[in-house]
């Protein structure tokens, strides 16, 4: 399989001494949905920073669909990933939805004749292309993000990372943006990196790599590290729902199988309660 | 300190191409001492509302009464702010208020604006830095060097420090981690606790379960359901209409009762949920 | 400042509306000039007729031009009151008291009303009738020869459209930042002298804060999309120049130019 991004032995500090990033390294593959998963303050959003060359790295490498991050290779790297940050408001550029999709378009150079179709298919697979000459004043936050998303697909990246990306979204919004990109995963086969401290979130992932003080705790599946309750407690995260409850069933005796999805729970639960 | 409202209504920009009416014909009464919920989507009239509460927007039409202060469409008070010292309103994201060079000035700027001495601000402001859990080494530091979550606690002290009888919040919890988040309303319960009426606008129907006992749910300007929390949570297909979400544990419960189980609905804690499951089992 | 209309655009589909920007700068450039030559009160019936036509063709309603004629008022009773009282060609009409009152006077003070309100309500028009954006666009079209100078035309385009689009959200933040103090007791229209400074910076501060914060975000946002000021990039919003605008061109130019030359004429 393709490694999209490379990263090794990353080191990174805002302050001289104190490191933001300690010496990280990690891989992700063409086609995977990757959550980087840690607290306010653990370098998280740093890491997205440095991935897309917007902080200069200490030490390390970093390497995108086989580029090397480097100043020769900036606007190259760049072309490959698109990032949604955390603020809607302050990502959108354009007076419209419309101008604001055709503003990336413009850096790369796409010609003129071409872009009205690339505007429509990508607002449409948003499912803004009702709000095409909306204003963004006129727009909830979610819209907002779900236009940055539009945006980015016109560039046709193979990447795209999401920086905290739902954090000010109200629930409804939030919903949107993460089904949104589950269909981009499954349809379109993109590789996804996602920055959140949302558990819930993180349990749609492949693979989660847990960050705390600028260090990777661990790496794996959602199941492996949602599973670590202690852990997750120590780094101040929130515990799934369902794994707190099947926990305290298990406590109380009962012979539950820890698991993250309430469906499976209740079904457990049911079958147990049919028993008796 | 109890909040009736009359046929209140508010149009934003009255008479210009841009009007809109934000809030229509709110009838309802909060009572004193409640931590009460606002809840409804982005845009259903809730930041519109709770700016009624210390007259920082004034009513076009009905009235509002807030203890013994009337603002009514047509008579508008003399002098609004000894009504917004009782009330006190943190915005969404009030990080963005703070504006002095040390965290001490910053929390005084509130008392002293409603005439207490410098001397007393100083005492207060001892005492608030440590309600929203930070020491008083902090005081002395520059509000602009702290963390997100550290400033947010700082900015509702700075509310705290005018000792409001009445604690309005927009979505304190907004950006928030859920350490941060845990901290937050287990001192807006404390607050709640000492005999002060709390009320908040979530998006959080855990929130809401777990720490408020009154609900006012809000949809395009106007006051569809209050009650209980518990009775709110009932309609289930209700509140799925208008795209809230129920909270885990009541979702679970009403999964688990279609199934076949018998689970009082209004558990509002994992320790009772997981003692009624078990109890349904071995019994 | 919910009440602050002047200026803003008015989505429609008016004649007006739909005419080149750039025209639409021209007309006002050259109405601008024609406006302060003295063509007698024939020259100013012109230039208002012509006012009255676009404002007609532009389906604005008149309560909306007359809402930003309005905050010029007191600034034009000032005008008015000096020019009246300090100038003394012609004859003395009258007198106030000890003083003298000359038609003269009152002639070029009514000329100074006119050409205020001449001035204020054909700019409305072209602000009420253009986005920002093409307005913005059609400056950076215009201003194009300049590059052969080295002047950072695209530069300026970009931050004049970037400020437009961010102009509303800064209001807002205002706004919200105000309320916030004034429910800690700021007070920003009562109270001393000393009191409305403290609450001014209360303002300021934040709000300079986060325009900082929205500015570095924007930064970031705009680099990652790949957004380089130095290379060539193509464009999106075109103008397009139609025979409309061509004949639109013709009849103004005749309006302004023919009141110019009557100013020398008569």
């Amino acid at each position: 399989m393709d490694k999209m991004i490379e990263v090794k032995d990353l080191c990174f500090e805002y302050v001289e001494g104190s490191q933001t990033i300690n010496h990280i390294s990690f891989d992700i593959y063409k086609g995977e949905y990757v959550t980087i998963l840690g607290h306010n303050g653990s370098g998280k959003s740093t890491i997205a920073k440095l991935l897309i060359g917007l902080l200069e790295k200490k030490s390390g490498s970093i390497r995108i669909h086989g580029y090397e991050l480097n100043l020769e290779n900036l606007y190259k790297v760049r072309e490959q990933v698109g990032i949604v940050f955390q603020n809607p408001d302050n990502q959108f550029i354009g007076a419209t939805v419309r101008d604001d999709i055709a503003f990336g378009l413009e850096n790369i150079c796409i010609p003129r004749e071409e872009m009205d179709d690339l505007i429509n298919t990508y607002a449409s697979q948003v499912r803004m292309d009702q709000f095409l000459d909306h204003e963004p004043t006129k727009l909830s936050g979610g819209q907002k993000q779900r236009v940055a998303i539009a945006g980015i697909l016109a560039m046709s990246p193979s990447i795209i990372i999401l920086d905290e990306a739902t954090s000010m979204l109200d629930p409804r919004g939030r919903h949107e943006i993460n089904e949104l990109v589950r269909d981009l995963k499954k349809e379109r086969e993109m590789t996804i990196l996602s920055i959140t401290h949302d558990i819930e979130e993180a349990k749609n992932a492949d693979k989660i790599i847990l960050l705390n003080e600028g260090q990777i705790i661990s790496i794996g599946t959602p199941q492996e590290i949602l599973s670590q309750v202690d852990v997750l407690e120590q780094l101040k995260l929130d515990i799934p729902f369902s794994l707190k409850v099947s926990q305290k069933l298990e406590e109380k005796g009962f012979h539950i199988h820890k698991t993250l999805d309430m469906k499976e729970l209740e079904n457990q639960l049911c079958q147990l309660n049919a028993k008796n | 300190m109890s909040i009736k409202c009359k046929k209140l209504g508010y149009i934003y920009g009255q008479g210009t191409p841009f009007e809109f009416q934000a809030l229509k014909d709110v009838d309802l009464e909060i009572e004193e001492g409640s931590f009460t919920a606002i809840i409804g989507q982005t845009g259903s009239g809730k930041s519109t509302f709770i700016q009624h509460i210390n007259a920082l927007l004034l009513p076009t039409e009905g009235e509002i009464q807030i203890d013994e202060y009337t603002i009514s469409a047509l008579q508008k008070p003399e002098s609004l702010k000894s009504l917004r010292k009782k009330s006190g309103l943190v915005f969404q994201f009030p990080e963005y208020q703070l504006f002095e060079e040390t965290i001490e000035k910053d929390i005084m700027f509130g008392p002293m604006n409603f005439g207490v001495e410098e001397e007393e601000a100083k005492t207060i402001a001892k005492k608030v830095i440590e309600m929203v859990g930070l020491d008083q080494s902090y005081l002395e530091k520059s509000p602009f060097d702290l963390s997100g979550g550290q400033k947010r606690r700082v900015a509702i002290a700075g509310i705290l420090a005018m000792n409001p009888d009445i604690l309005v919040l927009d979505e304190p919890t907004a950006g928030l981690d859920p350490q941060g988040t845990k901290e937050m309303m287990n001192l807006f319960k404390i607050i709640n606790e000492s005999g002060k009426t709390v009320i908040i606008v979530t998006h959080d129907m855990n929130h809401v379960l777990t720490y408020c006992d009154h609900a006012i749910v809000m949809n395009n300007g106007h006051v569809e359901r209050k009650g209980t929390v518990k009775d709110i949570f009932q309609d289930s297909a209700y509140l799925n209409q208008l795209g809230i979400d129920l909270p885990l544990i009541t979702h679970m419960i009403l999964d688990l009762n279609k199934k076949g189980f018998h689970i009082d609905s209004s558990i509002n804690n994992i320790d009772d949920l997981v003692e009624a499951i078990g109890g349904e089992i071995h019994g | 400042m919910d009440n602050m209309t002047f200026g803003k655009y008015i989505p429609g589909n008016s004649l007006i509306h739909r005419l080149d920007p750039r025209l639409k700068i021209i007309v006002l450039l050259v109405f601008l000039i024609s406006v302060f030559f003295d063509a007698g009160f024939l020259g100013y019936g012109i230039l208002g007729c012509f006012v009255l036509v676009c404002a007609l063709l532009s389906q604005i309603k008149l309560s909306h031009i007359l809402k930003a004629i309005k905050p010029m008022l007191f600034m034009m009773l000032f005008l008015m009151f000096f020019n009246v009282l300090l100038m003394h060609t012609g004859e003395v009409l009258f007198t106030i008291g000890s003083i003298p009152i000359y038609s003269g006077a009152l002639l070029q003070t009514a000329y100074i009303f006119i050409r205020l309100v001449l001035i204020i309500t054909l700019t409305t028009i072209m602000t009420s009738t253009t986005k920002p954006l093409d307005l913005t666009l059609a400056i950076e079209n215009l201003l194009g020869p300049l590059k052969a100078f080295h002047f950072p035309v695209h530069e300026l385009a970009m931050m004049i459209s970037i400020a437009l689009r961010f102009i509303p959200d800064l209001l807002d933040e205002a706004k919200r930042i105000m309320k916030a103090q004034a429910s800690r007791g700021a007070d920003f229209n009562e109270g001393s002298f000393m009191e409305k400074i403290r609450s001014i910076v209360s303002l300021i501060i934040p709000l300079f804060i986060s325009a900082f914060q929205r500015a570095e975000d924007l930064a970031n946002a705009m680099e990652s999309r790949n957004y380089n000021p130095e290379a060539t990039r193509t464009r999106y919003k075109t103008l397009s120049w139609n025979i409309i605008d061509t004949f639109s061109l013709l009849v103004s130019m005749i309006v302004s130019c023919g009141v110019i030359i009557m100013s020398f004429v008569l």
